[in-house]
């Protein structure tokens, strides 16, 4: 709100009934996201020692270098990573996709832009443990059996190191790609017609108004998305709970199941605070690098 | 404007001490209330108790429960659930760091008695024994006593028993053109059978531990085969590990050979692979006699002793049943539930899942003797009880485990040899042990 020129001032009724209006909500910020953010940094300067997870000893930044050190923490790194640069990339291209083929005038548009966006809404749990029939490595997984039309061997989805992070990735991309179609569909809405009407008199083509005039004009929501979903797929967590357990043989062991099995497998809440510091760290230092690298383009 | 500004104020006022009461500290006065519970239609006062359980038989369990609560009008138990061992020792360490009411009884996985004596203030459940003539501790079998049995104080007692055994589906043993009353005894009889098992659609031999993502399952599956080959996975007072022996690398080997060498085990076995008969042989708990013979039918379900290399062996599990101190009331309360828990009774409905009595006078009672008769894969459990071994009571037990099935594991997928695995875990079970004293 504007508060140049008294015309705009609030008076002091209605700045306390403003407050009043914010209370509810400060309180949920306070009590579930700002206390327990700061507290976790004060869990991370201490190890446990054993027997109660409050049993602990301040030990100073030891667990930070501890982590650093560990091949493991640098293995769920290297997962996440990889992971997360796969689903973006899938998902936005996806996504991109099926926005264009959506915004065309054709018959049972809303219906299938609907039933797209449904994974979105439904659980990942549910979602989860339905794709875990899907991925079932007999030929009696419904990927399995539809891929035997090509004549394509059984694939182990779930069981094998080597396709369960793609089989993870699959499922991602299925479940949130409707996210970045609804996106990509309200910022292809808001390019105006009279660009494509005047591309088409200079005599363009369809590919060269998609690439001269679509794509730039969506720089904006592209960014958007690519800076809000690689935030998400660097905290994936319920489908590697649900679906592997971050196996087999760590193959899927992201950076935020690491730290839940510290937590609360090993109750280490110290060393699980440390490598939460450092996720959050490196999410803090890619956000600011895209923000960086696109407010020239967005002035452009 | 002046009406909805006061019931602002009003909201505003009220919804934070409601937020807070839901955070620890109100809810103090609420769970005394409770506790201390109203009349009830006998004029009695009503004990309300509280049991936080891993039932196993779960199907039964409201029904047991809500006949305690008719027999006995001045109790009242409220149950609640928990889908995991895991999930059920993560409350477990929440609630021993907070102020809140802690339950009255814990029924888990026996391996968490330890920890849990470490974070909850355990009943020892002499002072009820001792001065209650209705129950017999000498009717338990020794070893379910004992384990309970720390610093001598008894913390806990089986509520009820599993341990590991050879499932197998007698119809693929006739098709195979194996005799289906002879199932393998020894590790190189199971190679055989299994090698004549394996066809297209079916493998010979699948291990629960292989397909479960719980570690403990891998890791106990390993220690019985340990165990079998006349290894040890501990020394005497459990303060070394001692898997790391000849008899603990053949062992693994052997393991490994089933899916690399013999290539009768699957790293990748589909959904219900033993329920829907893709495989002939299944090694798991007895907790899954019932479950097999629902969907196998009670003709086809085979059960055997694990096979020996050197000696029979198998891990025992089962739940066992804790106190926490509370007031004399409570306590007598909850002491009449573990009773009714234990009693002759509510074994024998239990013993029908697939779990083995605790109590000899079960066992010995006609009405199992005529249920085993009648279903013997039930009854395999319980003679292979002579050959159970205990895994380590100590605190860092699932942290030990932990390390065992990473490098089992890894031995499994062959990244490493077996070798290297058991060197590996014993390092880090040596540090595990050195950390956590």
């Amino acid at each position: 709100m504007m508060t140049t020129g008294s015309r705009f001032r609030l008076s002091t009724k209605e700045t306390i009934s403003g407050y009043l209006f914010i209370t509810p909500s400060m309180i949920l910020f306070f009590v579930f996201i700002l206390i327990p953010f700061f507290y976790s940094f004060y869990l991370s300067l201490h190890k446990w020692q054993g027997g109660k997870i409050g049993n602990m000893a301040y030990a100073g930044f030891s667990q930070y270098s501890k982590a650093l050190q560990s091949p493991e923490f640098w293995h769920s790194i290297v997962t996440t990573g990889y992971y997360t640069f796969t689903t973006v990339i899938l998902q936005i291209v996806f996504g991109l996709i099926l926005a264009i083929l959506l915004n065309q005038k054709m018959i049972g548009r809303t219906f299938l832009r609907t039933a797209y966006f449904v994974p979105v809404v439904m659980s990942t749990i549910v979602v989860g443990i339905i794709w875990r029939w899907i991925f079932s490595p007999d030929k009696i997984g419904l990927l399995n059996s539809f891929l035997g039309f090509f004549h394509i061997q059984p694939i182990h989805w779930l069981t094998d190191p080597y396709w369960s992070m793609p089989a993870i990735i699959i499922m991602s991309t299925w479940k949130w790609v409707g996210y970045h179609m609804v996106i990509f569909l309200a910022g292809l809405q808001d390019i105006p017609q009279e660009l494509y009407e005047s591309a088409s008199i200079e005599g363009a083509n369809g590919w060269q108004k998609f690439r001269y005039i679509t794509l730039p004009m969506l720089t904006k929501t592209t960014w958007f998305l690519v800076i809000t979903s690689i935030i998400n797929s660097f905290q994936v967590f319920d489908q590697i709970y649900v679906m592997t357990g971050g196996g087999p043989l760590d193959a899927t062991n992201v950076i935020v199941y690491y730290i839940y099995k510290w937590a609360f497998q090993f109750y280490d809440m110290g060393y699980a605070s440390a490598v939460a510091w450092l996720l959050f760290l490196v999410i803090f230092v890619i956000t600011l690098l895209q923000l960086r690298f696109t407010r020239s383009d967005w002035h452009a | 404007m002046k009406n909805k500004l006061k019931w602002l104020v009003i909201g505003s006022m009220v919804l934070p001490s409601l937020l807070l009461s839901g955070c620890g500290g109100g809810a103090k006065p609420a769970a005394n209330k409770e506790a201390n519970g109203g009349a009830n239609s006998n004029g009695g006062e009503v004990q309300n108790i509280t049991v936080w359980e891993m039932y196993g038989p779960r199907r039964d369990f409201p029904k047991i429960i809500e006949e305690f609560n008719k027999t006995h009008p001045n109790i009242k138990v409220k149950d609640e659930y928990f889908p995991s061992h895991d999930a059920l020792l993560q409350k477990v360490q929440v609630i021993s760091s907070s102020n809140q009411k802690k339950p009255d009884a814990i029924l888990y996985d026996m391996i968490n008695v330890p920890i849990t004596k470490e974070l909850l203030p355990l009943e020892d459940l002499n002072t009820f024994i001792k001065n209650d003539s209705s129950f017999d501790i000498n009717d338990f079998y020794p070893a379910f006593k004992d384990f309970g049995n720390l610093d001598g104080k008894q913390y806990s007692l089986h509520g009820y028993a599993n341990n590991i055994v050879l499932f197998y589906n007698k119809k693929a043993f006739k098709e195979a053109g194996l005799d289906p009353e002879k199932p393998p005894q020894t590790w190189d009889e199971l190679v055989e059978d299994a090698k004549k098992l394996t066809k297209d659609g079916q493998w010979g031999l699948q291990i629960d531990g292989i397909t479960e993502k719980y570690f403990e399952l891998l890791s106990w599956d390993f220690q019985s085969l340990v165990e079998e080959n006349g290894g040890e996975i501990w020394n005497k007072d459990y303060t070394k590990p001692a898997f790391n022996s000849p008899q603990g690398v053949e062992a693994l080997q052997f393991l490994v050979d089933l899916v690399n060498k013999h290539k009768v085990t699957t790293l990748n076995p589909p959904e219900k692979v033993f329920e829907t008969g893709k495989a002939a042989m299944y090694i798991t708990g007895t907790w899954m006699t019932k479950d097999y013979e629902d969907s196998l039918g009670k003709e086809n379900l085979g059960a055997a002793f694990l096979p020996k290399k050197v000696q029979y062996a198998t891990n025992i599990g089962g739940e066992e049943w804790m106190m926490v101190k509370s007031n004399d009331k409570e306590e007598q309360a909850t002491w009449e539930f573990l009773k009714y828990m234990m009693s002759k009774d509510v074994q024998l409905q239990i013993s029908k899942f697939g779990y083995i009595p605790t109590r000899k006078s079960v066992v010995n009672s006609p009405e199992y003797q005529a249920w085993i008769k009648e279903h013997p894969a039930y009854e395999v459990g319980a003679k292979q009880m002579e050959y159970g071994k205990y895994r380590a009571p100590i605190t860092t037990y699932l942290q030990n485990s932990q390390a065992l099935y990473k490098y089992v594991q890894q031995a499994l997928y062959g990244k490493i040899t077996p070798k290297e695995a058991l060197d590996t875990a014993e390092k880090e079970v040596t540090d595990i042990l050195a950390t956590k004293k």
